[in-house]
C-alpha cells in the first residue's frame, strides 16, 4: 500500500512510525493506566512539525497536505490512546478555516508550537447529533458576548488553552440550524469549569463536560459570521471525520500486528495456531478490510486537498474504518483467547479504545443518514 | 571541517519476508532503508558540524533505487548529496562498491574525515571502511562507539569485540561506526519538505573513470533455522527431580552455554 504514496508522503510516514515507535509504543501501556494527556510526547511531536501539519509555515504548521494529515494520525494511533497528542489540532480546523488572521495569528501557533491544546465544544447533555438543538447561549451585552449553558463529551476539554464553542445567537431562528454561532474561548475564564469523565476506554485523550455560567467572551472572539455557525461545524466535520477515520485505522493495524505475531508463535495441538484455516481467514478479511479503509480515507482526503471536499466521502470514510476497527480489535482479542481478555497484553486496550469510535463525531448511525440522504436524494427524515 | 559519509541504502531487513518453499528472501519490491549504522555515521557528522561547524557531505552507491536515501539523507540535514547511480552497481561486491565510493569522495575534492557505518544492515560485510580508507591510502578507525575531533585529531573508542581499544590518528581519516555511538535524529517535518527541493547530483561510472567489473555471485541465501532438539528432562514426580536437574546441567555444559 505505501507504493501508492509518493516519496515526500513515504518519508513523513516511516519518520512519524519511528517517532512513535521510538518515544510513544514502549510507554504506551503504562500512559493508558495513569490515564494523562502525553504531554512530553506532544512538545516533542511539535517540535518535529507533527502537530498541525497540514497548516501554513506561517502558523506554525508545515504547509503539507490532508493525506499527511491522515497518515500521521493513523501512525500516531498505532499506539493507541496515547496516541491522541494529534487531537491537540481539533479547534484549529474551523479557526483556519473561519477566522480571521488576528485569530489565527494568536490561536493556531499555541498548538502547533506545542505551549497547548485545543478543543472544540458542539455536544450538549441533550444535543448530539441534532446540532440545531442546542441550548447553550450567547448574547450580547456591553460589547461582549456573554454565555451560558453546559457542554458534554468535549475532547480536551479540561486542558486545552483554547475551545471553540457553539452557542445560540438567534433562539428565534427559523430553521433553528440558522441561529447558531461559533466563538473561541481562551481557558482561564472566568464562569468556565470543565470536569473529566471517566471513559471505558481511550484513557490518554481527556474527555469533559464544561459548564458556562455569564462566560465573557470578546466581540473580536466571534468565530466568522454571526449565525453562521452551523455551516462552520458542516466544514468542520468534513474534514474531521477523515481523522477520525483514519485514527481507527492506526487502532485495527496495530491490532492486526499484534494479532498476526501472536497467531505465529501460539501453538496448538502441535502447531502455530496461524497455521489453522480459522485463524488465517480471520487475518484476511482484517488486513483486506484494513487496506479498503485505508484507501477510502486517502481519497477523502485527497479530495479534500483538491479542494473537493465531500460530506458523503467523508461519512463512508468514519463509518467504514471505525466499524472494521471494531471488527478487527474483536477478532484480535479472539485470536489471543484468553491472553486477549487479560491486561497483559495490548489487545485488551485497543478493543476498548476502538469502542468509542462508532460514536464519535456523529455515530454509525448518522453516517449512514447523511450517506442515505445523499444517495436517495431525499431531505426529510 | 569536511565531513564525507559514506550511505547504503539497504534492504529493511525487519520486513524482509521468505519464499516458504525455497527459504530465499523475496527481494523483488522489499521496502529498503538508509542502512542503520551509516545513519549513526550521518547523525555523528551532522553533531561534529553542529558543534564546531563545517560541512557535510554524503556519498551513495547503487542502482535507481538510491533517489529515496538521498532525501532522506537530507532531511536528516546534509548539506550535500552525491549519488553514484549505475545498474552496474547492484550485484557489485565490496571491492567495486569500495572503489567507487572512494572515487566520488575524491571527486568531491576536500576531505578531513569520512564517515561510514562499520557494516550494511543487509550484506553486513565489514568490508568497505577498510577497502574505502585502502583506496585512499589513509587510515581507518574500525568499530568507533564514540568519537572526538580535537586539534586536527581523531580519537575514537573502537569495540573489536576482545576489548574496546582508544585509537588516535590525524586528519584525513575513515572512522567507521557502530550502533552503540549515539542515537540518530527523526528529521521535522520541514526538514522532510524542503529535502524534496535540495539539488539531485548524480554521478556515473563514466564520470568518476571506474569501471565495475567484479561481480559477486550469491550462491545461496536461506532463512536461518533453528533446528529444536527437543531433549525432555523427566521430572514428573519429585524422586526424578534432582536427576533431571543434574542432566539439564549436563547438556547445557555440552552445549557451551554454562
Amino acid at each position: 500500500m505505501q507504493r501508492f504514496l509518493d516519496e515526500e508522503h513515504r518519508m513523513l510516514r516511516n519518520a512519524v512510525r519511528e517517532f512513535v515507535e521510538k518515544e510513544l509504543m514502549p510507554e504506551a501501556k503504562e500512559l493508558d493506566e495513569k490515564g494523562e494527556f502525553p504531554w512530553d510526547v506532544f512538545r516533542k511531536a511539535a517540535k518535529l512539525g507533527y502537530i498541525g501539519a497540514s497548516l501554513p509555515e506561517e502558523y506554525g504548521g508545515a504547509g503539507m497536505d490532508y493525506l499527511s494529515e491522515a497518515i500521521i494520525t493513523e501512525e500516531f494511533m498505532r499506539a493507541g490512546s496515547p496516541g491522541a497528542v494529534v487531537t491537540a489540532t481539533l479547534g484549529c480546523i474551523p479557526v483556519f478555516y473561519f477566522g480571521t488572521q488576528e485569530q489565527k495569528e494568536k490561536y493556531l501557533p499555541v498548538v502547533t508550537s506545542g505551549k497547548g491544546v485545543s478543543g472544540i465544544a458542539i455536544t450538549e447533555p441533550n444535543a448530539g447529533s441534532d446540532v440545531a438543538a442546542i441550548q447553550t447561549s450567547a448574547v450580547k451585552r456591553d460589547g461582549k458576548w456573554v454565555l451560558n449553558g453546559s457542554k458534554e463529551f468535549i475532547t480536551n476539554g479540561n486542558i486545552a488553552s483554547w475551545l471553540v464553542i457553539a452557542a445560540k445567537t438567534d433562539k428565534t431562528a427559523q430553521p433553528a440550524y440558522k441561529g447558531i454561532s461559533n466563538f473561541i474561548l481562551e481557558h482561564p475564564t472566568e464562569g468556565f469549569a470543565a470536569s473529566p469523565i471517566s471513559k471505558m476506554g481511550m484513557h490518554c485523550s481527556p474527555t469533559a463536560s464544561i459548564s458556562l455560567k455569564d462566560v465573557e467572551v470578546p466581540a473580536e472572539n466571534l468565530l466568522g459570521a454571526e449565525n453562521m455557525g452551523f455551516y462552520q461545524i458542516a466544514m468542520f466535520f468534513n474534514v474531521s471525520r477523515v481523522f477520525t477515520a483514519a485514527a481507527a485505522l492506526g487502532l485495527a493495524q496495530r491490532c492486526y500486528e499484534l494479532a498476526l505475531d501472536y497467531a505465529k508463535q501460539r501453538e496448538a495441538f502441535g502447531r502455530p495456531i496461524a497455521a489453522f484455516q480459522e485463524i488465517q481467514f480471520k487475518l484476511a478479511n482484517m488486513w483486506t478490510e484494513i487496506q479498503a479503509a485505508r484507501l477510502l480515507i486517502w481519497h477523502t482526503a485527497k479530495l479534500i486537498d483538491m479542494g473537493q471536499p465531500d460530506a458523503a466521502f467523508s461519512s463512508a470514510a468514519k463509518v467504514y474504518a471505525t466499524e472494521i476497527a471494531n471488527r478487527v480489535a474483536y477478532e484480535a482479542v479472539q485470536i489471543h483467547g484468553g491472553y486477549g481478555y487479560s491486561k497483559e497484553y495490548d489487545v485488551e486496550r485497543y478493543y476498548r479504545d476502538a469502542r468509542m469510535f462508532t460514536i464519535v463525531e456523529g455515530t454509525s448511525e448518522i453516517q449512514r443518514l447523511i450517506l442515505g440522504r445523499f444517495l436517495t436524494g431525499r431531505l426529510k427524515f | 571541517m569536511d565531513i564525507v559519509v559514506c550511505v547504503k541504502q539497504s534492504y529493511d531487513v525487519q520486513q524482509l519476508k521468505f519464499d516458504p518453499s525455497t527459504g530465499e528472501p523475496m527481494l523483488a519490491g522489499a521496502p529498503k532503508k538508509m542502512s542503520d549504522m551509516d545513519k549513526r555515521a550521518l547523525e555523528e557528522a551532522l553533531k561534529i558540524k553542529e558543534a564546531s561547524g563545517g560541512k557535510v557531505m554524503a556519498v551513495t552507491a547503487g542502482g535507481s533505487d538510491v533517489k529515496e536515501v538521498v532525501k532522506e539523507i537530507y532531511a536528516m540535514g546534509a548539506d550535500e548529496v552525491y549519488a553514484v547511480m549505475d545498474d552496474a552497481l547492484k550485484d557489485a561486491d565490496t571491492t567495486a562498491i569500495a572503489k567507487v565510493l572512494a572515487a566520488a569522495i575524491k571527486k568531491i575534492g576536500s576531505y578531513d574525515l569520512i564517515l561510514c557505518g562499520a557494516a550494511s544492515t543487509d550484506g553486513y560485510s565489514w568490508q568497505i571502511p577498510a577497502k574505502i580508507a585502502a583506496n585512499l591510502s589513509i587510515p581507518l578507525l574500525p568499530n568507533a562507539v564514540s568519537l572526538k575531533v580535537e586539534n586536527g585529531k581523531v580519537v575514537t573508542e573502537s569495540d573489536l569485540g576482545d576489548a574496546v581499544y582508544v585509537y588516535s590518528a590525524s586528519l584525513p581519516v575513515v572512522v567507521s561506526v557502530m550502533l552503540e555511538i549515539n542515537e540518530p535524529r527523526i528529521p521535522k517535518l520541514s526538514a522532510i519538505l524542503k529535502a524534496s527541493r535540495k539539488p539531485f547530483n548524480q554521478l556515473s561510472l563514466s564520470d568518476l573513470g571506474v569501471e565495475v567489473d567484479a561481480k559477486m555471485e550469491v550462491l545461496s541465501a536461506r532463512m536461518p533455522k533453528v533446528a529444536r532438539k527437543n531433549v525432555v528432562f523427566d521430572a514428573s514426580d519429585a524422586a526424578k527431580v534432582d536427576e533431571a536437574i543434574s542432566k539439564l546441567v549436563e547438556e547445557l555444559h555440552k552445549e557451551n552455554l554454562i
